[in-house]
């Protein structure tokens, strides 16, 4: 076993990629800060409201990172659990006599379960209306805490009780104060670990490509409910505190304006990073201290710096910090050319028998797709009429057309990417007919597209580790704590990506955002995303696309060479006859949405009616 | 009046470069095709003729003016007028609405003219004119999206792909009507698949093969034997 | 038997404000496939404007609403140039968006500094709104009828402009089909002013029209905004007539519901309706499902 931690580690090193780590080089950053805040908390006492706001607007902060900055769910009604937070305070210290023990696990809870319900309706509507629809949430909610008055204490409110823990009590002042930093740690540890784990890598995917991420096999439905879940279970904590600095708990705080204020911070510290959190929090609550002043024009300011930063820094104040960090980065030379000398020695090595690679050899040949009666109708227009075919496993088939033959149709029809299709989709015995994408995926459809559909702000091993996410084995919880086997499950996925990365030449570009590639890189991250997945058939959709013809051949070499290893079937369409004729063992040829030739590439290249229906003789 | 000149033409989707240096020119009055498979990038350059996608690098110029990269609205003003892929009408607004937008900007009496014109040429359409555009056949929609182009005067006339989801003999009908429904000095840049037909129309035509001009000609080499063509389109020898 | 038609005109004239401000909304969304957020506060803004011209800066009534009206629209102009087409090149909606979150939460805080937290009423000309008839049992108040004859006509110049006009073809034009549009000759940024400026309109005469029903404080128009919002999503938002239709019913619904439900479901009952119109038919209850999914 160590012989083997070795050589994984070597081919880690070699390409210079990181492992995966418990703390990383930001937790000590973060420590240190929030270590220095603890021990200081004592002395400047008459700011520590404010001190205790901004620790809970970063805690808020940072529980919206999980819903919008990974996410992308634009909710305007993220206080709505922050006021259950409160409130659930308020009572269990009053009629129930409890302290912290019991307050935040309850809290954490009730909005957990509130956040999967609120989460419903993200499932069926564009970013766009939910953002409406948590906005009217978060204003009804409102009204409705109004109302039940045993809760909250109608419009004058419910005082909060004693602050204290299994018993033992606290005074407010630096105490809460050191409590909340506690907290704070906490739970950015929570969200970090998120950001470094599976589920923060299947978030992102599904903000900035939702089909893609479906196309992985990600259960994006249960990710977004889930993120309100968690996000709105974190914000709650934050509520929790809140209860204590306040001591009172009005209804009339938690509405709108508070919702607003929370997304404005995020945005304007900058939405991505827990540090965004924590300068936003920061620009909020410090602001006023500066003047009285200030206070009265809050809306002018909170709304100019966000109508600004949207137009010129839409990362927010971290962003601009990072790009000022990158200029003098970049003015400084660095040793990167030495790492990329030593992956070409690697690339001499073969990746196919690697450690990891090797396992996913097979002999069985997978991929055999019969396709029965498949049709599909837009509007009175029959785009695939009644196409039969069966591709056997294992081999490479082209699928070409001439324009509105109805080939992109019917390859999205296969993957799930288009509705309405009808007909029969079996995939080596099993049935995915009318199935949902992401179990296509799962069954073993993997595929690229026509606009990539790349995922910016993941890097290149990033979208390697999302074709791989369904075989990485731990949940959820564990992810949040980066329990051991997190650790191991982590390295093993990030072995595998690099070995792939190695084999289609990507690995010295691991580190690189997706949006700096040119094209033709790009077009490899789109193929070695779906490998990743280890389809049974791998489908690609015009891979030679603005491609110069030799450059496509070359990447179709690695994809053959990679899918006859775990003998894989491959489906290619493409306009680029010669391409496909070069590459393909069988080639469909559709024409008006029904089959007009199948045959070997001589076959068909010569077939008359498919010139003609190319040529439209 | 010198036509239309293009000239080392450079267009990208992104980092994605689909054009890649493309020469190509039109004379006042003269009837040229655009050919080439599917993925050529055929659409592409009469997009960027008329505004919808910007150069990024090269000149296109017509009647000795600039346009490359202007806004789509001028070009419509200077008479560059195109009928696009796959007709584009406005399927919610009904059919002599969906005729009035292409007067746009213009004054009311070339609309009544224009109409006139139109329904006297496509009788069905005049049947149709209250009905929602989205409703009529293929072949109606053709001809819906061909009457805006009467109605809107062009001088340099583009068409996408006219056969596109017709049947043959509908399409066949629609080229020989072409030399009827425009005026003979229309400048034309006919984008097709289907070469044969499009021969029998243009005097002159080019080949695109993955955004890279490989073929030009006068019609009348290949007229009578298009499926010579094969190789230029598909790259694969016979 | 009074007592029902009594509930419905109230219904119908809470629902008039949810119909206009349902039917800006759509508008905007149509052409631009975003949400103006600032919408409420804009609206609120016109509102104050124009009452507190007439009532405090003794400009006759009429001119004040104008004054106020030529002020919405010019503003909106200023913010769609500055801050909306610079974003719209981007092609992503959500950085628009928050822009607007951003106007709204400015906005909101001009109100306050101008005008104060307090709530107030203005005295409209002839105190039309304390005047009352009585027709037989029914009571009908005499702005209320105002309220529905500005609703009527202010429809009916919309749909004018929208059905009868050339600007209006475009903007349809352009709402089903942008770049088939602009081979048209059809100008985005034309069509763009000229429906955030529309739309901006119609909010200010509904904030203006409503000012005398509802209270005038800060942030009175924010509740109707909210409902606007419901009746355009009972609309399916694509569709304007949809939206007023989606605005006369949820005014009605709530009229009935605030007369036999305990408080706290009628303060819940927009979102409600949301919930439910989104998760049975999210194309909204007067349009048809339209489209498919493309790669």
């Amino acid at each position: 076993m160590s012989n083997n931690a070795e050589i994984q580690e070597n081919a880690l090193q070699r390409a210079g990629i990181p492992l995966p780590k418990f703390l990383k080089k930001n937790h000590y950053f973060g420590f240190l800060g929030i270590l220095l805040v603890y021990l200081l908390a004592g002395t400047y006492s008459e700011y520590s409201q404010t001190i205790m706001n901004t620790i809970i607007f970063a805690i808020i902060g940072a529980s919206l990172i999980v819903v919008f900055g990974m996410a992308g769910q634009l909710t305007l009604g993220h206080t709505i659990f922050v006021a259950a937070g409160v409130f659930l305070s308020a009572n269990i210290t009053t009629v129930w006599s409890r302290g912290l023990e019991t307050e935040i696990p309850i809290a954490f809870g009730v909005a957990f379960l509130l956040g999967l319900l609120i989460g419903f309706p993200s499932l069926r509507v564009n970013e766009l209306y939910l953002a409406l629809a948590t906005f009217a949430v978060a204003f009804v909610g409102v009204q409705v805490l109004f109302e039940w008055k045993q809760f909250s204490g109608g419009g004058s409110g419910k005082p909060v009780g004693k602050l204290e823990l299994f018993g033992y009590e606290f005074s407010r002042g630096p105490t809460l104060v050191r409590i909340a930093l506690v907290l704070m740690l906490i739970t950015f540890w929570i969200v970090g670990n998120y950001q470094d784990g599976r589920t923060g890598r299947a978030w992102n995917a599904l903000r900035t490509s939702e089909t893609a991420a479906r196309a992985a096999g990600l259960p994006v439905a249960w990710l977004k409910i889930l993120c309100f879940a968690i996000g709105g279970g974190l914000a709650a904590i934050g509520g929790v505190l809140y209860a204590h600095t306040l001591r009172f708990a009005i209804p009339e705080n938690y509405g709108v304006s508070l919702s607003i204020i929370v997304v404005l911070a995020l945005i304007i510290g900058g939405k991505h990073r827990l540090m965004g959190a924590v300068l936003g929090a920061a620009f909020v609550k410090w602001l006023p201290e500066l003047s009285r002043d200030v206070q009265e024009y809050e809306g002018l300011i909170y709304g100019g710096t966000l109508i600004i930063l949207t137009l010129i820094a839409p990362d927010g104040l971290v962003g601009m910090f990072e790009w000022l960090g990158d200029r003098i980065k970049n003015a400084i030379p660095s040793n990167k050319d030495e790492i990329v000398g030593s992956t070409s020695v690697s690339a001499s090595a073969l990746p196919l028998e690697s450690t990891f690679l090797a396992p996913l050899s097979s002999s069985e040949p997978k991929g055999n797709l019969i396709v029965r009666d498949a049709a599909v109708a837009f509007g009175g227009v029959k785009a695939v009429d009644g196409v039969s075919f069966e591709i056997p496993a294992g081999g490479v088939t082209g699928l070409i057309g001439s324009n509105g033959a109805g080939k992109t149709t019917l390859f999205n029809a296969i993957t799930g990417h288009v509705k309405g299709a009808t007909g029969q989709f079996i995939l080596d015995g099993t049935e995915i007919s009318q199935k949902p994408i992401h179990t296509r995926a799962l069954a073993g459809v993997g595929r690229t597209f026509q606009n990539l559909n790349l995922h910016d702000d993941l890097n290149v091993l990033e979208h390697a580790l999302l074709g791989l996410d369904r075989n990485i084995g731990y949940g959820r919880i564990a992810e949040s704590f980066r329990l051991p086997w997190v650790l191991r499950e982590e390295r093993k996925a990030h072995y595998l990506a690099a070995e792939l990365l190695d084999h289609m030449d990507l690995l010295e570009y691991w580190d690189e955002k997706v949006e700096d590639l040119p094209y033709g890189l790009q077009k490899r991250v789109d193929v070695v995303r779906a490998l990743a997945a280890n389809p049974s058939i791998l489908l690609l959709d015009e891979p030679a696309a603005g491609l110069p013809t030799a450059e496509a051949l070359e990447m179709m070499k690695k994809v053959q060479e990679y899918a006859t290893h775990i003998s894989a079937g491959v489906l290619i369409i493409e306009h680029n006859v010669e391409l496909v004729a070069d590459v393909s063992d069988r080639i469909l040829v559709l024409d008006a949405g029904k089959t007009i030739a199948d045959g070997t590439p001589e076959e068909v290249t010569r077939n008359e009616q498919v010139i003609a229906a190319y040529l439209g003789t | 009046m010198s036509g239309l000149k293009i000239k080392d033409l450079k267009v990208g989707y992104g980092r994605n470069e689909v054009i890649h240096g493309l020469d190509l020119e039109v004379a006042p009055g003269e009837k040229v095709a655009l050919l080439g498979a599917n993925g050529a990038g055929k659409s592409t350059v009469l997009k960027t003729i008329s505004g919808l996608l910007t150069p990024t690098e090269g000149t296109i110029s017509f009647s000795d003016n600039e346009i490359g990269g202007v806004n789509p609205s001028a070009l419509v003003d200077m008479g560059v007028i195109q009928v696009p892929e796959g007709r584009r009408v406005f399927p919610g607004l009904n059919v002599e609405d969906n005729l009035k937008v292409a007067n746009y900007g213009k004054s009311p009496e070339f609309l009544e003219e224009g109409l006139e014109t139109v329904y006297k040429k496509f009788p069905i359409l005049q049947e149709r004119r209250k009905q929602a555009a989205g409703l009529l056949s293929g072949g109606q929609q053709q001809m819906l999206s061909l009457s805006r182009a009467i109605i809107a005067k062009p001088k340099l006339l583009l068409i996408d792909e006219m056969s596109l989801g017709l049947a043959p003999l509908l399409v066949k009908e629609f080229y020989e009507q072409l030399g009827d429904l425009f005026s003979e000095d229309v400048t034309l840049l006919l984008v097709e698949q289907n070469a044969g037909l499009a021969l029998k129309y243009c005097s002159r035509f080019y080949v695109l093969r993955n955004g890279d001009l490989v073929l030009q000609s006068d019609s009348k080499e290949y007229v009578d034997n298009p499926t010579a063509l094969q190789s230029a389109y598909l790259g694969v020898d016979a | 038997m009074v007592d029902y038609i009594q509930i419905a005109w109230q219904g119908l004239v809470s629902g008039f404000a949810y119909a206009l401000i349902g039917l800006a909304l759509v508008m905007v969304y149509k052409t631009a496939r975003i949400l103006n957020f600032a919408a409420g506060t804009m609206a609120g803004i016109s509102g104050f404007l124009a009452h507190w011209w007439a009532a405090e800066q003794d400009i006759p009534f009429g001119l004040a609403i104008l004054f106020a009206l030529i002020m919405t629209g010019a503003g909106t102009y200023v913010v769609e140039r500055l801050t909306v087409r610079p974003l719209v090149k981007l092609g992503d909606f959500l950085p628009i968006v928050i822009m607007t979150l951003g106007v709204e939460e400015f906005l909101a805080n001009v109100s306050l500094l101008w005008w104060g937290g307090t709530a107030r009423r203005y005295r409209v000309p002839g105190d039309i709104d304390r005047i009352n008839w009585l027709i037989g049992d029914f009571r009908l108040n005499a702005w209320h009828l105002v309220v529905a004859i500005t609703t009527f006509v202010t429809l009916s110049i919309v749909g004018y402009i929208i059905n009868q006009t050339e600007l209006g073809l475009g903007m349809k034009a352009f709402a089903e089909d942008q770049d088939a549009a602009k081979l048209m000759g059809i100008k985005e940024s034309t069509v763009s002013i000229w429906t955030w400026v529309l739309s901006a309109l119609v909010g200010g005469v509904t904030g203006i029209v409503f000012a005398p029903v509802l209270f005038l404080q800060q942030d009175y128009m924010n509740i109707i905004f909210i409902k606007g919002f419901v009746a355009a999503i009972l609309g399916g938002f694509l569709s304007l007539s949809g939206g007023v239709a989606g605005g006369l019913l949820l005014g009605e619904l709530e009229a009935f519901t605030i007369k036999w439900a305990p408080r706290e479901f009628a303060a819940a009952l927009p979102v409600v309706i949301v919930f439910i119109v989104l998760l049975i038919r999210p194309h909204g209850l007067f349009t048809r499902e339209k489209g498919h999914e493309r790669v």
